[in-house]
């Protein structure tokens, strides 16, 4: 390590001594920004006095406003509206919005691919470009500090984030005129801002979860800290699950409570305005809560006035259910990260809605382990973007961040099947081969389909990229051999190589991420694998038989054609019978009856393949002299 | 702030020495001893064909010291991560291609049935299990069915306890590996990586019923 740090460094200072990359985090609710100085400290950014800045944005006629100015802008005029929670839009598409409840009108593009969103009166925008406004506002804000031009950025993103969500938020830093240098996972982030800067002496060794519940994500991580290395062990987490529901809840709360004052409406219905004022009401009683008993107070509206009374309990038992959901998830993943309980060393909290009590209660109760939240769970995120981007650029060397990729990448197979090829929770960089081959005869090209998730079936997977190796040999099906490469580097981006082996045709494709998964796709597919594991093997069991099946009535109706002299005219009939038999089996799909009525080919017409065989030999051995034939054989 | 890490020392009795020769100064290093990071230039070389033990710094030997194989792949981690350089320095793709390869050889060693199965391929340069051949021994496969049953119809207490049974068991076959020389009895040592892999499946599928239960 002493010794990189004298031979790359030079090299590094050359090419980047002009360029400063600053760290964000890019929360639902708020986000923050942090820069590194000369000598490798970490400093939060200060925007109009805060290090947070509100993730809302609210567009005028003629400007744009992002933070606090948003939120006051949007209260001076009906017309203006503080458009929140951005986040949780990166990367759906339209049908996935529109069951959200959300407080805006949106609409899809000319496309029908991509969402829009109405800011103003007719005037629309993508999230992308609204996320973008912030990144804006953010690096302005940097730059007038620190008075130098940024055009590198290290942004954190939920690990559980999929590939749209990824590619949407690299986006909008593209549109913000921001090199994205990392996208680094928050509860990864998070752990950087812990570890890296206080354990000179090693003493924070061990394995940590992080548990980290946003305004709208929740994450959970499990890392290790070996010798300042971070090493994540396994992720996951739910991309719709955060404060903000918690919020919805009080507000629900409250409105059953009064619904006379409400004219018996649910809060969907409501007018925009009163939704958005009943949230922040909301968000204040809840914050009121974590350090009271009692909430006593009357919520105004013009005319209207609700009294609200709401304790502590009150509030527990709705906001239970969330919580409970939130461990179950986590005992998951430690579950997939193979470490037992009594290794962990702690956990460590993150995240605005980890304030709530009840929180760091349960899980002291479920894993009897002390939370700890010694740096301000808001900020720490950030800060651990900071520690990574002055560590990319080569101000500070004194660490390694080694992640994993969250979702199983592999190929179809032919029937349906999915051969997994790098498995969920692999470190990064990797590559992986795996040898394929024809399934027909004289097959020359062969269709590589890259797929993501945890299924056994194509069809409940992710399409990722297609493509074709053509030029293969003819050859008899099974000889080909077809070498599919898989390649991640440490960015997580792909790359796919098929080489056959005699004539060493190479085929190959980077699988950017514009394929990816949707945000809710992927929790549902995790979760339907978990559910699915025993119906997905069966199923694939079915496919298999089906295509074996295949190729053997495939084999035995080519040795009809061209060995007729081989076979008596009843031994025939009685073969083909049953590969009547087998077919009507494969298109009933009966897995136990096929592979009993392939047995049954197999069987009789063992005769028939012996004389095939004998016949071959012969014309192989005519001839020949003894020491070809050893060769021959 | 600039924390020098201590150079690791390396447990070297048993290690066969690796030598190349830098491809920029031409001097000649030793890649078990160090790595493929130059001493001399500062150069890292790209990858040359070397078994997965020796890149790891470890003796081709099935007893592996989990300690050590920790410790050497997070050093080597340290020199051969893409992270450590900038996109165009020169050695990017030769860290890409390391860093790739000691994650292989990482995740292959840690695991007793990839590292038994990789020890074997070593030794005769063909995949323990050829193609097509078949995993099942008919006495084991009843063996299996039978646990398999009694795994699925038992609750949690008794889970535990076959558990802990198969744990024993498993590590008495690892044990056994010891006394086989792979060079001389080929086929007894493939007979008890099958043993080995039976042992491995039943004890995921016991964890799997405990993990439900």
């Amino acid at each position: 390590m002493s010794l990189l740090q004298i031979n790359d460094s030079a090299v590094k200072i050359k090419d980047e001594q002009q360029e400063y990359a600053i760290g964000i985090d890019l929360g639902t609710s708020n986000s923050a920004v942090s820069y590194y100085t000369n000598n490798g400290d970490i400093c939060l950014l200060e925007i109009n006095g805060s290090t947070l800045v509100p993730s809302v944005v609210c567009f005028t006629e003629n400007a744009v406003f992002v933070g606090h100015e948003a939120i006051t802008k949007a209260k001076e005029n009906s017309k203006y509206i503080a458009i929140r929670s951005i986040k949780r839009l990166m990367g759906k598409t339209f049908n996935e919005a529109s069951n959200l409840g959300l407080p805006f009108n949106i609409k899809m593009n000319e496309n029908k691919d991509n969402l829009l969103i109405e800011v103003y009166p007719q005037v629309y925008k993508t999230p992308e470009e609204i996320s973008a406004e912030i990144l804006k506002y953010l690096k302005s804000n940097a730059e007038n500090y620190l008075k130098i031009s940024i055009k590198k950025a290290v942004i954190t993103v939920p690990a559980y984030f999929d590939e749209v969500a990824r590619v949407a938020t690299k986006n909008s830093a593209t549109l913000s005129n921001l090199e994205v240098l990392r996208l680094v996972n928050e509860p990864t982030s998070a752990a950087l801002a812990y570890g890296l800067d206080t354990d000179n002496d090693n003493t924070l060794q061990g394995v940590y979860i992080v548990y980290d519940f946003g305004g709208g994500t929740f994450d959970v991580s499990i890392l290790k800290l070996v010798k300042g290395v971070f090493k994540v062990l396994a992720t996951g987490g739910d991309n719709s699950l955060g404060g903000d529901d918690i919020d919805m809840l009080i507000v629900q709360h409250i409105i059953e409570n009064n619904s006379s004052a409400f004219n018996f409406q649910s809060i969907q219905d409501l007018p925009y305005h009163t939704q958005e004022k009943l949230l922040i009401y909301a968000k204040h009683i809840k914050e009121f809560l974590s350090n009271h008993d009692t909430f006593n107070g009357v919520w105004e509206d013009g005319p209207l006035k609700v009294p609200c009374t709401i304790t502590t309990s009150t509030m527990q038992s709705f906001i239970k259910p969330i919580i409970d959901k939130t461990l179950a998830i986590t005992s998951n993943v430690l579950k997939d990260s193979k470490i037992l309980l009594a290794d962990i060393k702690g956990i460590i909290l993150v995240g605005g809605s980890t304030r709530i009590p009840l929180i760091a209660e349960e899980i002291y109760k479920l894993f009897k382990l002390q939370g700890f939240s010694s740096i301000n769970p808001d900020e720490v995120v950030a800060l651990g973007a900071g520690h990574q981007s002055a560590h990319l650029m080569g101000v500070v060397d004194n660490g390694l961040l080694l992640d994993v990729i969250p979702l199983s990448l592999g190929i179809e197979l032919h029937g349906g099947a999915v051969e997994k090829i790098i498995y969920r929770n692999s470190l990064i960089p990797i590559a992986k081969a795996q040898d394929f081959t024809t399934y027909k005869d004289n097959q020359t090209a062969i269709l590589i389909h890259v797929v993501q998730g945890e299924r056994e079936l194509v069809e409940h997977s992710r399409s990722l990229a297609k493509f074709s190796l053509k030029g293969i040999p003819p050859l008899p099906a099974g000889m080909a051999k077809v070498r599919v490469m898989f390649t991640v580097d440490a960015d997580g981006l792909l790359t796919v190589t098929a080489e056959e082996q005699h004539t060493k045709i190479k085929q190959s494709i980077e699988v950017k991420p514009t394929w990816g998964l949707s945000v809710l796709n992927m929790r549902e597919m995790l979760e339907e694998s978990f559910d699915n594991a025993k119906l997905d093997v069966e199923a694939r069991l079915l496919s298999q038989a089906i295509v074996e099946a295949e190729a053997m009535v495939s084999i035995t109706e080519k040795a009809f054609i061209e060995h007729i002299e081989l076979i008596e005219l009843d031994e025939k009939h009685l073969i083909s019978s049953i590969i009547l038999e087998v077919k009507q089996n494969i298109l009933n799909k009966n897995r136990h009856l096929i592979d009993s009525s392939i047995k049954k080919l197999d069987e009789k017409s063992r005769e028939f393949a012996e004389k095939i065989m004998n016949k071959k030999i012969d014309k192989l051995l005519k001839g020949k002299h003894i020491k070809d034939v050893n060769n021959i054989l | 702030m600039k924390i020098p890490m201590k150079k690791e020392s390396v447990v070297v009795e048993n290690l066969l020495p690796f030598s190349i020769v830098c491809e920029k100064c031409s001097k000649q290093i030793d890649v078990v001893i160090d790595s493929f990071l130059c001493i001399h230039c500062g150069c890292l070389n790209p990858m040359n064909s070397i078994d997965y033990f020796s890149y790891l710094k470890l003796p081709v030997s099935i007893n592996i010291n989990l300690e050590n194989l920790e410790n050497n792949y997070l050093q080597l981690m340290t020199i051969y991560h893409p992270d450590k350089y900038s996109k165009n320095n020169e050695y990017y793709n030769n860290a890409i291609q390391h860093s790739s390869f000691l994650n292989s050889a990482y995740n292959t060693l840690k695991d007793s049935l990839l590292m038994l199965g990789y020890y074997y391929f070593v030794h005769y340069n063909k995949h323990l299990l050829e193609e097509g051949k078949m995993l099942y021994n008919n006495v084991l496969n009843m063996e299996f069915l039978e646990y398999y049953e009694m795994i699925d119809e038992s609750d949690n207490t008794t889970l535990l306890k076959i558990l802990e049974d198969f744990q024993k068991k498993h590590q008495d076959v690892l044990n056994s590996f010891n006394a086989i020389d792979i060079k001389t009895n080929a086929e007894l040592f493939e007979e008890n990586y099958i043993n080995l892999k039976y042992i491995v499946r039943l004890i995921e599928f016991c964890q799997n019923k405990i993990g439900k239960l």
